[in-house]
């Protein structure tokens, strides 16, 4: 399989590159160390992103925003004046076979296309091949190694082991089957709750269907398994009577409509007491219907609904009442709108905060939505709770004739509803639920002492018979209910079961994905434990520290430990390693590891991973991936680009890179993003001169002046490095708008220095043109006009002289070489030596 | 049953593909499910960053793929 190195990346109209019309194009040696420097606000970390971009999609730190801040909106340069951004790769197998070049273009509406035009069959998903963790490294995921807990470590450490992919996935299936969680989000607290209420339920009826059998038939009921049969007999039973037959026959019980029975039974004797009798029955029986009550369930759902209430209680706790809540919703969308551009600053208030006034009013709507779980939570569980609905049938109860104004389940519920419901409430409610037990009790003893009362003055037969027909209708009536609710409990069940099912398998699943994944991390980290041990010892420069990972089985947490410590072992990494040797063994397993993968990149970027590491251990760093890592003088290495804005390290950058005898290619960004252009100092020093010429031709000195600066600079640099003019220590970090005056400085003290010591090199005429003509030309129209900022634009004409100047004042310090022939023109050696 | 583990020669995406091979003998029906919804659940945690409503919304389509399989039971029986 052909591995890639990336050898060209253009880019325009994206993130931080404006570059319209002429994109930051950056060439890579697949052969060199790559390095990028440029200061903050340069366009580096937008290189960077452009690279996730094009391989992932999208960019991670934009991905996480929330959709009210619109990440979409950020990827496109916004000052572009075009459809959109564009980035292109050009990417080098290993095999020999022709280079790949890829296309990415993203429209402004968020449309990403991918296109090759040297005709690659896939060009997306050789992108997506290239999205290795080892392909980029960033700062972010480097630094949490450093200093997280054993978990978080373990977190990080899959990045640098090239397994964040496994590492998020196995998070990811660790949140889905956490417990607690599953339990809210598949509902099975309500749905057992409603499950235990139908089945109750069942059990009522089923008692029901015993008794009034019994009454009617005589016989027992001891098979629910033969309820059709059962049914059958009660029709039998009333249907043998001779005045019902008519009414009975043909019919099951099911069809038969005992209204007419107790019509009919009510023609053959009337009177008062007969029809109080059936009153009497049918008033025993709607009671006996409902059962008798749950006291110790009924306590046992008040506590659950009171638990409820406190947790909602703290939540409300946490919001400040509901003008709050709209005004921070109607901030949220005031700022979700983008026309707020102070991103930590109160638009009510114009205060300036610590945070960003986005997460607050996030975190102040999130605990009103807790709020709102909670209400919903108390809803379900008081509308599935047996002793709530209870309550509800009690004081509906006819016999109990409760006055509808008294009623406190109407009330409640609609309480729930709003969210207003209270402990005292639910307490008051199960109270209630409790007097109207002993009142339904009381009421059952004194119906059926009636009851009795009536028989002995009715004739008997029909007595028994008034007696069976309501008995009989009970049965039907339960029949009915017991089947339904026999449904109802086995869909429950059935949605139950399913959803446990799902329980088992998402937790059984993590598990095995989880062992999988610390095995194979584990295997990692043995495969490279020489590897990252001996780079460590180069980085440090140390023999007696060593450092030991270790990964506990079956868990994420990665201990790191040093096995040496001048002598002793087994101590605490975190407790004794400096932030350096913590950092220099990060970067020594991300080294060890991506070295050994074989993936399709061949190519690592990083983006300012070295700059927590002290100058010495940087350089150390530097040789090693140079001397050892680097493809070229390593057959099997890999392909470095090093995105960098540390001011020393350019400095070495820049060394390396003017030495042709060392394998290392150095590009400098300059520029004024995000409105101008980015362009790469040392390829593009003649195409920059070019485009000067050209936009002051045409007149445009506004657009030419950046670029005018960014000349001057580079020339002036290109002095001081060429002839080896010693620059003060913190010349690197001032004030990049003075770098010029920075140059013109450093230039003028040393050639001083060697005119007062008589050892200049420079000839009468480059000393006089440099002291009386170049310099002055370019402090005069350059400096005092631009570095200030106090001065007006200059003419076109002006400028040009100005780039003029620039080109004479390097040639002060280079003189014809005779003795080559032809003649060349060379530099300095230095400024007392050719 | 040979205990499962990933082979470090293999893409994630291969090594994910033998993992759902592994689940469906555990329960092909849930398996489905799960492979069904893979988006939804790799969005839970990004870059090592977990997002809740992401597992809300995956266990919601959990939920609406398993009562589509009780109700199609429902319906067989």
């Amino acid at each position: 399989m052909a591995r890639y190195f990336l050898t060209r990346l253009r880019v325009e109209g994206f993130r931080g590159i404006n570059n319209e019309g002429e994109p930051l194009d950056l060439k890579f040696s697949q052969n060199s160390v790559n390095s990028i420097f440029a200061v903050n606000a340069n366009g580096k970390s937008s290189l960077f992103d452009a690279l996730c971009y094009a391989f992932h999609g999208e960019i991670p730190r934009l991905a996480l925003l929330q959709a009210q801040e619109n990440p979409d909106a950020y990827y496109c340069n916004r000052f572009h004046s075009g459809s959109g951004a564009t980035i292109e790769l050009e990417l080098a197998p290993d095999d020999g076979t022709p280079d790949v070049y890829v296309k990415i273009e993203r429209s402004r509406q968020g449309q990403r296309t991918v296109t090759s035009t040297t005709g690659h069959a896939d060009p997306q998903a050789l992108l997506t091949s290239l999205g290795e963790d080892f392909s980029l490294l960033d700062y972010r995921t480097f630094t949490r190694f450093i200093d997280d807990t054993p978990l978080q470590r373990g977190r990080a450490f899959s990045s640098l082991l090239g397994l964040s992919a496994y590492s998020d996935m196995r998070q990811s299936l660790q949140a889905a089957s956490n417990t607690t969680a599953l339990n809210g989000d598949l509902g099975l607290a309500v749905l057992n709750t409603q499950a235990t209420s139908a089945q109750q339920t069942v059990q009522q009826q089923l008692t029901i269907l015993r008794t009034s059998y019994q009454h009617v038939t005589g016989h027992p009921f001891d098979d629910v398994g033969r309820l059709d049969k059962y049914a059958s007999d009660v029709a039998t039973a009333l249907g043998g009577v001779e005045m019902l037959k008519t009414l009975f026959d043909g019919k099951l019980l099911l069809d038969v409509d005992f209204n007419a029975v107790k019509d009919a039974v009510r023609q053959a004797e009337g009177g008062e007491q007969r029809k109080e009798l059936e009153k009497t029955l049918e008033a025993i029986t709607s009671i006996e219907a409902l059962g008798t009550g749950d006291p110790n369930g009924a306590a046992t759902e008040q506590e659950a609904i009171l638990n409820l209430i406190t947790t909602r209680d703290a939540r409300l706790a946490a919001t400040r009442g509901d003008l709050f809540k709209r005004l921070h919703e109607a901030a949220d969308k005031f700022i979700a709108a983008g026309t707020w551009a102070e991103a930590n600053q109160c638009p009510l208030c114009m205060e300036t905060l610590d945070f960003p006034i986005a997460e607050h009013i996030r975190s102040q709507l999130g605990h009103y939505r807790e709020v709102a779980d909670s209400i919903k939570e108390i809803g379900d569980q008081w509308r599935s709770a047996s002793c709530i609905q209870r309550l509800s049938r009690l004081e509906k109860l006819a016999a109990l004739s409760v006055p509808e104004a008294e009623r406190l389940s109407g009330t409640l519920d609609r309480d729930v509803t709003a969210g207003t419901l209270t402990s005292a409430a639910v307490t008051n409610a199960l109270a209630r639920l409790t007097t109207l037990e002993t009142q339904l009790a009381d009421k059952l003893s004194a119906l059926r002492s009636r009851k009795d009362q009536l028989e002995k003055e009715l004739p008997q037969s029909l007595v028994q018979l008034t007696e069976q027909v309501e008995y009989g209708r009970q049965f039907k009536g339960s029949l009915v209910a017991y089947r339904d609710k026999q449904q109802d409990e086995g869909r429950i069940r059935a949605r139950i079961a399913i959803r446990e099912r799902w329980r088992n398998f998402v937790t059984r699943a993590t598990g095995v994905y989880a062992d999988a994944e610390v095995a194979l991390s584990t295997a990692r980290i043995a495969a490279i434990d020489s590897e990252y041990k001996d780079m460590f010892r180069r980085i440090m420069n140390v023999a007696d520290i060593v450092p030991e990972l270790r990964r506990d089985a079956g868990r994420e947490d990665l201990h790191v430990q040093l096995s040496d410590f001048h002598g002793q072992h087994a101590l605490s990494a975190r407790a004794l390693l400096s932030e350096s040797f913590r950092n220099a063994l990060a970067i020594s397993v991300f080294l060890a590891a991506a070295m050994r993968h074989v993936g399709a990149p061949r190519f690592v970027v990083t983006d300012d991973v070295t700059s927590s590491f002290d100058s010495g251990h940087q350089l150390a760093l530097m040789e090693l991936l140079r001397s050892q890592l680097q493809f070229g003088l390593n057959a099997q290495g890999l392909q470095f680009i090093l995105l960098s804005h540390d001011g020393l390290l350019e400095k070495y950058f820049d060394r390396l890179g003017s030495d042709s005898a060392v394998a290392w290619k150095h590009h400098k960004l300059q520029g004024a993003p995000p409105m101008g252009a980015i362009l790469s100092q040392s390829q593009d020093a003649n195409r920059l001169k070019t485009t000067i010429s050209t936009l002051l031709s045409a007149g445009q000195t506004t657009q030419a002046e950046p670029l005018i600066r960014q000349y001057l600079e580079f020339a002036l640099q290109q002095i001081i490095r060429k002839v080896n003019i010693p620059v003060p220590i913190d010349f690197a970090m001032k004030d990049q708008s003075r770098m010029v005056s920075n140059c013109l400085e450093a230039i003028k003290v040393h050639t001083e220095l060697h005119k007062s010591a008589s050892t200049l090199v420079l000839d009468a005429n480059q000393v006089t043109n440099l002291d009386t003509v170049h310099v002055p030309a370019i402090v005069g129209n350059w400096v005092s006009h631009y570095e200030t900022g106090a001065g007006s634009s200059l003419s076109a004409p002006m400028l040009q002289g100005i780039v003029q100047s620039i080109d004479a004042l390097a040639d002060c310090f280079r003189y014809d070489d005779t003795t080559a022939t032809p003649v060349v023109r060379k530099w300095y050696r230095s400024l007392s030596s050719r | 049953m040979p205990v499962f583990r990933f082979d470090d020669s293999n893409t994630f995406e291969a090594n994910w593909s033998a993992f759902m091979v592994e689940l469906e003998a555990v329960d092909a029906g849930m398996a489905a499910i799960l492979a069904a919804n893979k988006d939804k659940l790799a969005a839970i945690v990004r870059q090592g960053e977990r997002n809740s409503q992401a597992r809300s919304t995956f266990n919601a389509a959990i939920v609406a793929a398993l009562d589509v399989l009780v109700a199609q039971a429902g319906g067989a029986s």
